[in-house]
């Protein structure tokens, strides 16, 4: 049944949060991200009378397409990569170096990166990432999988490139 | 070789760069009323005007879609004033030279429109190719700047699933002076960037059925597509009219009739006849944006064919590191049906 307008406002209340800290996640320009958030929400007031049912994990879906369409940056890297200088272990009890985590996930593939983050940053559940991927759930999960693995033998390469010895307590700063 | 058993949550949660906070909670702000109110009205709001990144930031890039070339353009508004300035420094493609002619705009208009109604070629179709570049500045560099144009081939259907793929031109130096070689770094031309699938009903499209080709009808189409002012000044309405081409692969009726609504735009003027960066013989046409200060609108329009063929954008006035006259943005489309 298509949704009325208040059943919209209550919905746009409950994701706009969420899906504009997940595009600003993705983009350097809060403009940018605030452009693609809004244009989401448009294709979402679009498609309510097509009966489509408006779930924060569908908008992640659109607004994946629209960070798409507008950030044709060849490299197209994270917030994050632009804000990690220097290598080396900081303060925050951490096993890892910041700068070989980012690394190591700006290396992904895209859609491995993106069920990393949905998951870890967006705390989609399997189900929710599948609609977010636009995959079945199994699929979800193999790519989910599949991108933890890479990631950790990437974060192992690059501690390895940082020249920190192997195993978890040589990576672990003294206290 | 063993690797780190590491908690991703932890780790993850520790780079996250908006990490989730109380004020979340709080009521929905006036502007973010103001976007819900606009997106009922069937418009993309734009975006509140703040400082944006920090400091520090090695690429500060805005891309200027056809789809979105005014919300983008309040990015490059809201940013560059930030930008420590650089002197002498090629951040954009040479202008285009135009070559004076004695036509008006009415005159121009009316020879264009009766090329394409003498060929009156080709019906809308939802696939359609541009070339475009956006400005790309890296002011910790004073070197020359490459230009990397970007190839888009998007195909939708009436269902709005689509595909989408864009694709590396060919990159050359800002500076036309510059003879070696672009760096190798660069992606080649035919590079792909990305390659998208929209599923039914993921490809926005807020008018989904072909243009018309009478002025009146498309100027409805105009406007559910986000056309600012009704487009009775020039410069939205050649925003608009990037829009619809960046959606539609127009027949000839249909850029007659887009012809017709320029003619009775205002603040358009001839700037003259050109060649423009796919070496196609045209006559450009101009004018000052209303909405974004400072920035133009130019409309080519084929010399041959009298579609038309690219939409570019510029600094009218100085906005540090750019110049007045510094190109925004271009996107360019083949000219035939």
């Amino acid at each position: 049944m298509p949704l009325d307008d208040d059943e919209f406002d209550a919905i746009f209340a409950a994701t706009y949060r969420p899906l504009l800290r997940y595009a600003r996640r993705r983009l350097e320009s809060r403009a940018l991200a605030e452009t693609v958030v809004s244009e989401t929400f448009l294709l979402a007031w679009t498609a309510k009378s097509r009966k489509q049912e408006i779930t924060l994990p569908w908008l992640y879906r659109v607004a994946q397409g629209k960070i798409q369409e507008h950030d044709r940056r060849p490299d197209r890297q994270l917030p994050i990569s632009s804000g990690v200088s220097e290598p080396g272990a900081d303060q925050s009890g951490s096993v890892l170096d910041r700068k070989v985590l980012v690394d190591a996930l700006v290396s992904l593939p895209w859609k491995e990166r993106e069920a990393i983050l949905l998951t870890y940053w967006e705390e989609l559940s399997l189900a929710e990432l599948a609609v977010a991927l636009g995959c079945r759930e199994r699929k979800a999960g193999a790519v989910l999988e599949r991108a933890k693995a890479r990631l950790i033998r990437f974060v192992g390469s690059g501690v390895a490139a940082s020249s920190v010895v192997e195993g978890v307590r040589d990576v672990v700063p003294e206290h | 070789m063993s690797f780190p058993s590491i908690d991703l949550a932890k780790e993850l949660a520790r780079i996250d760069p908006v990490p989730w906070d109380d004020s979340e909670l709080a009521p929905l702000t006036a502007h973010e009323l103001a976007v819900l109110a606009s997106i009922k009205r069937g418009e993309s709001a734009r975006p509140a005007r703040r400082p944006t990144t920090a400091p520090g930031r090695r690429w500060r890039r805005f891309a200027l879609p056809a789809f979105a070339t005014a919300a983008a353009a309040t990015a490059l508004a809201v940013v560059l004033p930030m930008l420590a300035p650089t002197a002498a420094t090629a951040f954009t493609p040479p202008p285009l030279e135009y070559s004076p002619i004695e036509q008006s705009v009415a005159e121009v208009i009316a020879d264009a429109r009766a090329q394409l109604l003498a060929s009156n070629e080709g019906t809308p179709s939802r696939t359609v190719e541009t070339v475009g570049w956006y400005v790309e500045l890296e002011p910790e560099e004073s070197d020359d700047v490459v230009i990397m144009p970007q190839r888009i081939e998007r195909t939708w259907n009436e269902d709005l699933s689509g595909h989408q793929i864009i694709t590396a031109g060919e990159p050359y130096w800002a500076d036309p002076n510059t003879t070696v070689p672009v760096s190798a770094d660069v992606p080649a031309e035919g590079t792909v960037i990305s390659e998208m699938e929209f599923a039914p009903g993921e490809f926005f499209v807020p008018v989904v059925t072909p243009p018309s080709d009478r002025p009146d009808e498309l100027r409805n189409t105009l406007s559910a597509l986000g056309i600012a002012h009704g487009g009775e000044d020039a410069a939205s309405l050649i925003d608009g009219i990037s829009s619809l081409m960046s959606l539609w692969t127009l027949g000839d009726a249909q850029h007659a009739a887009l012809l017709s609504l320029l003619g009775e735009s205002a603040g358009l003027e001839v700037l003259g006849e050109t060649v423009d960066r796919e070496g196609r013989d045209a006559i450009a046409l101009g004018a000052e944006s209303l909405d974004y200060a400072g920035t133009s609108r130019t409309v080519l329009i084929s010399a041959e064919t009298g579609r038309i063929i690219g939409i570019e954008t510029a600094r009218i006035t100085p906005l540090p590191p750019l110049g007045a006259g510094d190109v925004l943005s271009y996107t360019l489309w083949k000219d035939g049906p």
